[in-house]
C-alpha cells in the first residue's frame, strides 16, 4: 500500500486517494456528510429509524469505545445495529449524531476485534479499542434480537432478502467462538488471504486491486467481504459457526453452497460481491434504489439487479440470521443459483477490458468460422487457410500439406488454333505499318508510265540484238582473241591430252534444253579434242533429255572428225534416281547401266566398254552441266570411287563462281565455263571453230550490257536520292 | 495415332546405306546393292506419277472445270497424249521422237533464256534504285568487273604483266565466298539428311 | 531433208514466238508454253516407261529374277498416290526412297564437300612451302590469310545466333559483327560474279538463238 492509496473505512482495503468510493465495498471514501440512516424503502430503514434510547447497561462485553471512524464510513444501518444493541444492553444512547457515531465506532470497534479474533492476525492498526469480542453476549440475547428484528416489517421492499440482524452481535460470538476453534479460523484466514478475482476485474480502475486485506480497519464491511472468499472455499458453515449452539440454527449459519456463490465475482454488478450488507451508511440513502440493489444482487442475486429489488438490504427486523442455514433467504438463494456462472468465468465482465493481444497471437487464435472444406487452392491463396487434423488444427495461415497431393487437375490441353490476344493484334498492325513504309521507296522513284517501260525495253532489246547480229552479219568485225588463258582451260587441256588411247571417257551430260546453245559451244572444243586422240566416249544422262542433245551435239563434231569411228560412242541412256543413281553408277557401273539406250549390251566384248568394271576405268570423267549442284552431287558421289581418274567439269558461265571451290580444292581437274574458255580452249587447240566466230558477238554484247548497266547505275545515282529509310539499311 | 512402321522402315533403309558407306568392304554392302538399285526404280517410278498428277491431276481438272482456262489445259493434254502416242509408236530412239526434243522442246527453252538475257538487261538498269547502300554498291561493281572478265577484254591488255596476278586475285575472291555457301549448304543438306534419319522429320506421310 | 526443213521451220516459228514475249504477253507465247509442258511430259513418260520400268522391271522379271518383285511390288504401291483414298499405301515405297536418299545425302555432304572444302580452306596457305622468295612467300601468305578469311566470314554471315537479354531485343555479338560485315563484303562479291555469269549465259543463249535464226532465214532464202 502506497502513500497515496487510501482504506477503505468499511472494509478497510487500500484504495486509490483519487477514488471517492472503495472499489471493494463502494463504501464513501471520503465522506462528507452525516452517514445518518437515510429514509428508504429497504430493509435498513427499520435499523436507521429506531434509534432506541436503551439505558442498559453495556456488558461486560461490550467492546469498548472504539475510535470513531467517520461517519462516512459507517453504514446507516449498522449504525442502527449497534445503537440498538446498546440500547438493548443497556447502553446509554445517544440521540445526537456523534452518539450515532459513537454507536458506529463502538460497532466498528466491536467488530474489529471479532475480525481480529477470527483472523488471529496481529494488525497493527488494530485498534486498541477493540474490545474483547462479544464472548459476554449470550447466544440467546442476539437471537431474540435478530428474531424481534424478524418481527417488524419491512418498510418497502417485498421481496427483500431476510435481512441480516444484528451483524455486529453475531460477528462478534463468532469471533468469539472461533477463538476457541482454531480451525474454524480456516475459511476466515481465507477471506484475509483470498484475493475476490472479480473485484480486481472491476470496471473502476482507479480502485486498486490489491488482494490486500485491510488489517488496519477491521470495520464492519469487512465481514462481508470475508464473506465473499468464504465462498471460493471450504464448506462455510464449517468454518463460520461451528459453535453456535441455536438450535434453529445449525453450525452452518450459512448456506454454504449458495453462500459461496454469491459470495463469487458479481457479473453484473459493479460493486464487490460484500457490498450487499455492507452499504455504506451514508450513501445509504442514495443508494437505496441503485447501489444496493445492485450490492445486494451481487452476492445474493447473480440476475439482474433490476429483477431483484427484493434483494436489497432488508430492514432490521426482518434480518434473517445470515448464519443460518435454514433461512429461506431469497437472496442467498437466488445468488447462488446465478454464482455458478462467475466462478467458471470470473474474467468475463461486461465491466472487463479485453486484453490487447499481439498480432501474432491474435492471428493464431482458432478461427472456427474457418471450415474444413477449404480447397487447397483458394487456402494458399489465402492466409485464412487451416487445418483440421494434426498438430498444427486450428491455426491460421500455415501452408498447405497433403492435401495439395489429393488434388488432381487434368493437364491443360493447347488448342492447336492460332490465339491472337488484342496486344499481339496490335503489334502485328504495329509490323505491318513497318513494313508497309518499305513502300515509301517507291514514292521516291517516279513510276514512269507503262509505255515509256515498254519503249525502253524494245530499245534495250535492239540493242542487245543489234550487237549480237550485226557482227553476225558483218563477219569482219574483228573480235578480241583470248590471250589470258584461265589456269582452269589450260588444266583441262592437259589433262585431255595426257589420256590414254583407248581408254574410255565417261561423259555426264546433265545439262537441259534451256542452256543447250552455251552447253554445245563450250563442250565441241573437248570433244574435237577428244576425237582427235580417238577416245572412246561413253555418255549418259540424269535427265531425260540429256543423251538426245548429247547425240545432236556428238552428231556435230563427228561431221568435224570424220576420222573418229562413231561405234567408239555408247549412249549408256538414262539414269534415274538423280544422286542415288550416281551412287549406284560410282558403286557399280555395269550394274546401274547394263544396257545402252538401244537396249544393246553395253559391256560387252564388242563394247569399246568392255575393260571398265568400275568408275575408276575410265579414263576420265567428264561433266557438263549448267546446274552447279549438279556438279557438287558428282563430286560428292563419285570422287571416292574415281580414285586417279580425273573429274572434268564443262559447265556455263552462271555456275562457275560455285565450282571454282572444288577447283580451288582439288576435287575437280579443270573446268571449261561459257563461251570464252571455249573459244580459249579452241585457240589452245589450234582450230578456232565455233566459239571464236561467236566471240564478237559474244563480246559486243557483253560491253552493251555493260553500258547499260553502268548508264543505269548513274542515272540511278543522280536522278533517284536516298530516303532516310534507305539510309538505315546502309 | 500414326503407325510406327513406315519411319522405322526409312530408319532401317538410311542406316543400311550409311553403313556401307562408311563400311564399304563389309557383309552389309552386299545388302546395299540391291537397295539402291530398288530405289532408283522407284525413282523413275515416282517420276511418273508426277507426270499422271500433272497432267491428270491438273490439267484434267481445269479442263473440267468451267472457270479455269481450257485452251491452254487442253493443249497441255493434248500435246502429251500426242508426243507419248508418238513416242510408244516410234520408240524413244526413233530420229524423228527425238526431234520433240531437238525441234520443240530446245528451242522454246532456248529461245526463252534468250528472251531473259534482255529482261536481265533492262532490269540491270535500275540496278542502284533498289539497293542504296554498300553492299549493293560492292555488288554493283562486282558485276561490272566480272562481266568485263567474262568478256575477255582484258586480254588487249595482257602485256601488263601484273594484270593475270590481278584478275587472278580478284577471281580468289568469289572463291572464298562461294565455299563458305558451299560449307553452309553441306552443312544443311547433312542435318536435314540426319532429321529424316532421326524421324524428326517425315516427308513421306504426305 | 525436207523434214529436216519442216523441223526447222517448226523450230524457227517456235522461237519467233517465244520472242514475240518482247511486245508482251500473248496468245503465240501461251500456246508455245503450253506445248512445251505437253511435250516435255510426254518425252519424259516415254524414256522412264523404256528405260526404267522395261528395263529394270519388266525385262529381269521375264528373265526370272524375283529381285524384280520388291520394286515391282513397291512401283504398285507406289501409283496409289494417285487415288487420294488410297494415297496412304504409298507411304511405304515413299519412305523407303526418302530413307535412301538421305543416306546418300549425309554420305555425300559429309565426305564429298564439308571435309574437302575445309581441307581446302586449310590448303591455301600450301603454295607457301613452295614459295621462291620472301616477296613472294608473304604475297602467298597475304592471299591464302585473304582467302580464308573470307570463307570463314561468309560462314559467319549466314549465322544469326544472338542473345538476347531483358528488355531488349537480340543483339548478336561485337566480333560476329565484325566477321558477318567482312563476310558480307565477300558474299555480294560473289553474288555479283554470279550475276554476271547469268548474264553471259543468257546473252550466250540469245547469242545461239539469233545465230540460229539467222542461219533458217538464210537457208530459207537461200543465202549462204
Amino acid at each position: 500500500m502506497t502513500m497515496s492509496d487510501i482504506r477503505c473505512p468499511i472494509c478497510n482495503r487500500s484504495n486509490n486517494e483519487n477514488a471517492d468510493r472503495c472499489w471493494y465495498c463502494q463504501a464513501e471514501l471520503h465522506p462528507t456528510s452525516s452517514t445518518g440512516p437515510q429514509s428508504g424503502g429497504d430493509w435498513l430503514d427499520g435499523l436507521r429509524g429506531e434509534p432506541e434510547p436503551s439505558s442498559e447497561p453495556a456488558a461486560s462485553d461490550t467492546p469498548t469505545p472504539a475510535p470513531e471512524p467517520p461517519q462516512d464510513e459507517v453504514p446507516d444501518w449498522l449504525a442502527r445495529i449497534r445503537q440498538r444493541a446498546r440500547s438493548e444492553k443497556g447502553f446509554t444512547e445517544e440521540t445526537s449524531e456523534s452518539t450515532e457515531q459513537a454507536d458506529s465506532l463502538d460497532s466498528l470497534d466491536s467488530f474489529k476485534e471479532f475480525q481480529k479474533s477470527l483472523e488471529n492476525q496481529p494488525t497493527p492498526d488494530q485498534d486498541s479499542s477493540n474490545p474483547e469480542p462479544a464472548k459476554d453476549i449470550s447466544d440467546e440475547d442476539w437471537l431474540t434480537q435478530l428474531q424481534s428484528w424478524q418481527d417488524q416489517p419491512t418498510p418497502s421492499e417485498p421481496d427483500l432478502p431476510e435481512p441480516v440482524q444484528d451483524q455486529s452481535v453475531p460477528f462478534k460470538e463468532v469471533a468469539a467462538s472461533q477463538e476457541a476453534t482454531p480451525t474454524e479460523d480456516d475459511w476466515l484466514q481465507k477471506l484475509s488471504s483470498e484475493t475476490v478475482e472479480p473485484e480486481q476485474a472491476r470496471e473502476n480502475d482507479s480502485q486498486p486491486v490489491t488482494p490486500e486485506i485491510s488489517t488496519e480497519k477491521e470495520t464492519e464491511d469487512n465481514w462481508l467481504s470475508s464473506f465473499k472468499k468464504l465462498s471460493t472455499d471450504t464448506d462455510i458453515s464449517e468454518q463460520v459457526m461451528p459453535a453456535q449452539s441455536e438450535p434453529d440454527r445449525t453450525s452452518k449459519p450459512f448456506n454454504t453452497g449458495k453462500l459461496r456463490e454469491w459470495l463469487e465475482e458479481p457479473e453484473k454488478t459493479d460493486l464487490p460481491t460484500s457490498q450487499a450488507p455492507t452499504e455504506e451508511s451514508a450513501p445509504l440513502p442514495e443508494k437505496t434504489s441503485s447501489s444496493l440493489e445492485n450490492a445486494s444482487s451481487v452476492p445474493f442475486d447473480k440476475k439482474k439487479p433490476s429483477e431483484k429489488p427484493a434483494q436489497e438490504i432488508p430492514q432490521e427486523n426482518n434480518f434473517a440470521n445470515p448464519f443460518d442455514e435454514k433461512t429461506d433467504i431469497d437472496w442467498i438463494k437466488d445468488s447462488s443459483k446465478t454464482n455458478e456462472a462467475p466462478q467458471e468465468e470470473p474474467i468475463k465482465n461486461d465491466s472487463l477490458e479485453p486484453a490487447a493481444l499481439p498480432a501474432w497471437l491474435q492471428s493464431m487464435l482458432p478461427n472456427k468460422k474457418s471450415g474444413s472444406n477449404q480447397t487447397p487452392a483458394s487456402a494458399s491463396s489465402t492466409s485464412k487457410y487451416s487445418e483440421e487434423n494434426g498438430p498444427l488444427a486450428g491455426i491460421e495461415g500455415i501452408l498447405q500439406g497433403e492435401e495439395l497431393t489429393q488434388y488432381y487437375s487434368k493437364p491443360q490441353s493447347y488448342s492447336g488454333s492460332l490465339k491472337i490476344t488484342d496486344s499481339q493484334m496490335e503489334r502485328s498492325k504495329i509490323l505491318k505499318a513497318i513494313a508497309d513504309k518499305e513502300q515509301w521507296v517507291d514514292e521516291g522513284i517516279q513510276h514512269k508510265p507503262r509505255s515509256f517501260r515498254w519503249v525502253l525495253r524494245l530499245v534495250v532489246a535492239v540493242l542487245l540484238l543489234g550487237a549480237v547480229i550485226i557482227p553476225m552479219l558483218l563477219q569482219n568485225i574483228p573480235a578480241i582473241p583470248p590471250s589470258l588463258y584461265p589456269q582452269s582451260v589450260i588444266n583441262t587441256f592437259d589433262t585431255v591430252n595426257g589420256l590414254e588411247a583407248g581408254k574410255p571417257v565417261l561423259i555426264a551430260a546433265d545439262f537441259d534444253s534451256s542452256l543447250y546453245g552455251e552447253m554445245n559451244w563450250s563442250m565441241q572444243p573437248l570433244l574435237s579434242h577428244l576425237m582427235s586422240r580417238n577416245v572412246p566416249i561413253a555418255f549418259l544422262s540424269t535427265n531425260s533429255v540429256g543423251t538426245t542433245l548429247m547425240e545432236k551435239t556428238l552428231t556435230q563434231v563427228v561431221i568435224d572428225n570424220p576420222a573418229y569411228p562413231t561405234d567408239q560412242l555408247v549412249n549408256l541412256g538414262y539414269l534415274p534416281g538423280g544422286s542415288i543413281g550416281m551412287q549406284n553408277l560410282a558403286r557399280s557401273p555395269r550394274e546401274a547401266m547394263p544396257s545402252t539406250a538401244s537396249f544393246s549390251p553395253a559391256w560387252g566384248d564388242a563394247s569399246p566398254l568392255n575393260s571398265v568394271t568400275k568408275l575408276s576405268d575410265f579414263g576420265a570423267v567428264i561433266i557438263v552441266t549448267e546446274n552447279p549442284d549438279t556438279v557438287r552431287y558428282w563430286i560428292e558421289q563419285a570422287t571416292n570411287s574415281l580414285g586417279n581418274t580425273p573429274l572434268l567439269v564443262v559447265i556455263s558461265a552462271q555456275a562457275a563462281p560455285l565450282v571454282a571451290p572444288y577447283y580451288d580444292s582439288g576435287q575437280i581437274t579443270g573446268y571449261l565455263s561459257g563461251l570464252y574458255s571455249a573459244a580459249s580452249y579452241e585457240t589452245l587447240l589450234g582450230s578456232p571453230q565455233t566459239a571464236n566466230q561467236t566471240l564478237a558477238s559474244y563480246q559486243a554484247a557483253l560491253i552493251v550490257v555493260i553500258l547499260i548497266i553502268l548508264v543505269g547505275g548513274i542515272v540511278s545515282l543522280i536522278m533517284v536520292r536516298p530516303t532516310a529509310n534507305q539510309k538505315k539499311g546502309m | 495415332m500414326r503407325s510406327p512402321l513406315i519411319p522405322i522402315i526409312s530408319f532401317i533403309v538410311c542406316t543400311i546405306i550409311l553403313i556401307g558407306y562408311f563400311f564399304p568392304g563389309t557383309a552389309i554392302a552386299a545388302i546395299r546393292t540391291p537397295m539402291l538399285d530398288w530405289a532408283v526404280t522407284l525413282s523413275g517410278i515416282a517420276g511418273l506419277v508426277a507426270i499422271a498428277n500433272l497432267i491428270f491431276g491438273v490439267h484434267w481438272k481445269r479442263l473440267r472445270d468451267p472457270e479455269k482456262d481450257h485452251l491452254f489445259s487442253g493443249l497441255v493434254i493434248f500435246s502429251f497424249l500426242l508426243t507419248l502416242t508418238a513416242g510408244i509408236f516410234l520408240g524413244p530412239n526413233s530420229e524423228t521422237f527425238k526431234k520433240v526434243v531437238t525441234a520443240i522442246q530446245t528451242p522454246i527453252e532456248s529461245s526463252l533464256m534468250a528472251v531473259l538475257a534482255i529482261t536481265l538487261a533492262y532490269s540491270s538498269l535500275r540496278l542502284l534504285q533498289r539497293q542504296h547502300n554498300w553492299m549493293g554498291g560492292f555488288f554493283f561493281v562486282s558485276v561490272i568487273v566480272f562481266l568485263l572478265i567474262n568478256s575477255g577484254i582484258f586480254s588487249l591488255f595482257a602485256n601488263i604483266p601484273a594484270l593475270q596476278d590481278l584478275i587472278a586475285g580478284i577471281n580468289k575472291i568469289p572463291v572464298a565466298g562461294a565455299r563458305g555457301i558451299l560449307i553452309g549448304v553441306a552443312l544443311g543438306s547433312l542435318l536435314t539428311g540426319i532429321r529424316i534419319w532421326i524421324g524428326s522429320d517425315r516427308p513421306y506421310n504426305g | 531433208m525436207k523434214t529436216d526443213l519442216i523441223w526447222m521451220v517448226v523450230s524457227f516459228v517456235l522461237t519467233i514466238c517465244v520472242f514475240s514475249y518482247l511486245f508482251g504477253d500473248n496468245p503465240l507465247f501461251r500456246f508455245v508454253t503450253g506445248l512445251l509442258i505437253g511435250v516435255s511430259a510426254g518425252y519424259l513418260a516415254i524414256v522412264i516407261i523404256y528405260q526404267v520400268v522395261l528395263t529394270r522391271l519388266v525385262v529381269p522379271l521375264l528373265q526370272g529374277s524375283f529381285m524384280a518383285l520388291v520394286p515391282l511390288f513397291l512401283s504398285g504401291l507406289l501409283l496409289t498416290k494417285l487415288s487420294p483414298k488410297l494415297s496412304k499405301l504409298g507411304n511405304l515405297p515413299m519412305a523407303y526412297l526418302v530413307g535412301v536418299g538421305a543416306a546418300v545425302a549425309i554420305g555425300g555432304a559429309l565426305l564429298g564437300t564439308l571435309f574437302s572444302q575445309v581441307k581446302g580452306a586449310i590448303n591455301t596457305f600450301t603454295p607457301v612451302a613452295t614459295a621462291v622468295s620472301a616477296d613472294q612467300k608473304w604475297m602467298l601468305i597475304l592471299e591464302g590469310g585473304f582467302t580464308f578469311l573470307g570463307t570463314i566470314a561468309s560462314l559467319v554471315y549466314f549465322n544469326f545466333t544472338a542473345k538476347k537479354k531483358e528488355n531488349e531485343a537480340p543483339k548478336r555479338s561485337f566480333a560476329v559483327k565484325i566477321f558477318a560485315a567482312i563476310g558480307q563484303f565477300f558474299i555480294a562479291v560473289t553474288l555479283g560474279a554470279v550475276f554476271a555469269g547469268v548474264m553471259t549465259a543468257a546473252i550466250t543463249a540469245l547469242i545461239e538463238r539469233s545465230h540460229f535464226l539467222i542461219t533458217v532465214i538464210r537457208t530459207l532464202l537461200g543465202v549462204s
